[in-house]
């Protein structure tokens, strides 16, 4: 009861140790790639970010310099000015109070924006930067997208002698996209940024190849406001491998405590297992020596009457010798019994198959038994086939095979008064059969009484001596003989156990 | 009192025991009963009042332990000889 307490224990305490360990394995992998998730997303905004500030801090300071070195009185020198400053930009304009742009008051890219551009400013751009918003000395930024080209506008208002003037420099976004960002974004790894548009489009760098990586999209604060910067993951293959380790990781955990569980079952299903058959051994040591003793004391007690004289008549001391005499044939059996099994039990190889008859040893099992039949008061009848074919058999195992089936039926079976003993051909085998006319056998110990050690609960209960090897040693040289051993019974009306053999010819055709 | 009025009652179900002892007693001189179950033991220890009683352990009807309780409990001073395998 301790005992069984313990193991409960131990049981439980490794369940819980498994499941701790389970739950700390997999809390801590989730953990980790959480983490390093998280560590990765941060890298990837510092990152976003510093390129950001990098690529607006020039804009922010050639416009800065434009604005304070225009000079609305000297505009015939504008161009000389803005060409001596390198500005990466295409057109400047000062535009005076009423957001006219002044008389020489415009300079730009003769190649891409000439005279013709002056129009288009002061009809499309002018009314959308909304100069008239500004404050004195402030200056904005407007991205703007006109006739599907984008345009980038620094603007500021400032004022010369008590007179306001507008300033509006546009950038060059042709120059940025081509000479700025590769510089800024490495052309080596374009795959790891790029610029989209307001409207999703690409403007710089080409479409992520990997999928499942993770992406950052920051906006351009001040600049170019509706462009996003895009940053991917570059590592995104060896991410996607440790996202698939994570799950490794947790399908190992899973399987180690379905192993662990399933181990603690075996281990728990072989500790039954083993109680039970150190059950059964107890059992048959103790109907063995029960059934040693016994014949010992009846052979002694007789014996003793004998050597002291105690006897009336010599018939008397016939009987006695006879009672000896039968005794120690049922202990030599017993001990055959115990020994042939122990061996088999073993694995020694015990048997000498040599061609034999199963009539004949039908015969001598009942010979064997006369004494006891008529000492149960019992009737055996023998019918064995006359053409009954030969087989390859072991004469001493099958006799003993024989003659535990008649016993138990003379142990079992005396309220029947009779047996019926009987060998027959039946297509490639030879079948013995042994039908008795006792209490029969419960259906649900048909197959348990084969067992070794195991006795039928009917005949636990009686007076009947009995060591629980008997039929598995039946068993095991029917086995022996490539045959085998079974039970039909009916409580009530007697059990008939049929062995079974393959004939000679049989074997042969079935070793061929 | 004669040693040949003496009662052995034996209380055995083994066939064989029961024919050794009742040879062996009787040669001594004493008056033996056998009885195969624990019950026609009790009965015929009430009936027949034997001055000892030899008891098996394994009986068919009953563990010889608990017939030996009944028949102290009918019979305080009746020796009682247990046998065992």
């Amino acid at each position: 009861m301790r005992r069984l307490l313990v193991i409960n224990a131990i049981i439980f305490a490794v369940l819980a140790s498994a499941a701790a360990l389970a739950y700390y394995g997999y809390s801590y992998t989730a953990e980790a790639s959480s983490r390093e998730r998280a560590i990765i997303q941060d890298t990837m905004r510092e990152l976003a970010e510093e390129k950001i500030i990098g690529i607006e801090t020039p804009i922010l300071e050639v416009d800065e310099k434009l604005f304070a070195s225009i000079d609305p009185d000297r505009l015939p020198d504008l161009a000389a000015l803005v060409h001596d400053l390198q500005a990466p930009v295409v057109s400047v304009f000062v535009l005076g109070p009423d957001f006219r742009v002044l008389p020489s008051g415009y300079v730009s890219d003769p190649v891409t924006r000439g005279p013709a551009f002056l129009a288009f400013f002061e009809s499309e751009v002018v009314p959308a930067l909304e100069l008239r918003m500004l404050a004195e000395g402030t200056r904005a930024h407007q991205h703007l997208t006109l006739d599907g080209s984008p345009y980038l506008f620094a603007y500021s208002r400032r004022s010369h002698n008590g007179r306001a003037y507008y300033v509006v420099v546009e950038a060059d976004v042709v120059h940025l996209v081509a000479n700025v960002f590769p510089q800024f974004f490495g052309v080596r790894s374009p795959r790891l940024y790029q610029v989209v548009d307001e409207s999703g489009e690409l403007v710089f760098g080409v479409p992520f190849r990997e999928r499942g990586a993770a992406v950052i999209e920051l906006p351009f604060a001040e600049t170019l406001s509706q462009w996003r910067l895009r940053v991917a993951q570059r590592d995104a293959g060896t991410q996607a491998a440790r996202g698939r380790r994570t799950v490794i990781d947790i399908v190992l955990i899973g399987l180690a405590l379905a192993v662990i569980t399933s181990g603690l079952a075996i281990l728990l299903y072989a500790v039954r297992r083993e109680r039970k058959a150190n059950a059964l051994k107890s059992d048959f040591i103790s109907n063995v020596s029960h059934e040693l003793k016994t014949p010992l004391s009846i052979i002694s007690m007789f014996g003793e009457m004998l050597a002291a004289g105690r006897v009336k008549t010599p018939a008397q001391a016939t009987e006695y010798a006879e009672v000896i005499w039968r005794e120690s044939v049922r202990l030599a059996r017993l001990i055959d019994n115990v020994l042939d099994f122990a061996k088999i039990e073993r694995g020694v190889d015990i048997y000498e198959f040599a061609p034999g008859d199963g009539g004949e040893i039908v015969a001598r099992a009942v010979e064997l038994s006369t004494h006891r039949l008529a000492a149960a008061g019992m009737t055996c009848t023998v019918e064995v086939d006359e053409d009954l074919a030969p087989a390859r058999v072991d004469n001493n195992a099958l006799t003993l095979a024989v003659l535990n089936l008649i016993d138990n039926a003379i142990k079992y079976a005396a309220d029947g008064k009779r047996i019926e003993v009987a060998a027959h051909g039946q297509g490639p085998h030879i079948v013995i059969t042994v039908r008795d006319f006792g209490p029969g056998i419960d259906p649900d110990e048909h197959e348990r009484i084969f067992e070794r050690f195991y006795r039928a609960r009917a005949v636990r209960l009686k007076p009947i001596r009995g060591s629980g090897i008997g039929l598995a040693l039946v068993e095991r040289i029917a086995a022996a003989h490539h045959g085998g051993v079974k039970v039909d019974s009916v409580p009530g009306q007697g059990a008939t156990f049929t062995l079974w053999l393959p004939a000679e010819a049989a074997r042969d055709m079935t070793a061929a | 009192m004669s040693e040949s009025a003496r009662k052995i009652l034996v209380i055995e179900d083994e066939p064989d025991i029961v024919r050794g002892l009742t040879d062996a007693l009787g040669f001594e001189g004493f008056e033996v009963q056998a009885c195969g179950t624990g019950g026609a033991g009790l009965d015929a220890a009430a009936a027949w009042e034997p001055d000892l009683v030899l008891l098996d352990l394994m009986l068919p009807d009953d563990n010889g332990y608990r017939i030996c309780d009944a028949l102290r409990e009918r019979d305080p001073v009746v020796p009682i000889i247990i046998l065992t395998a």
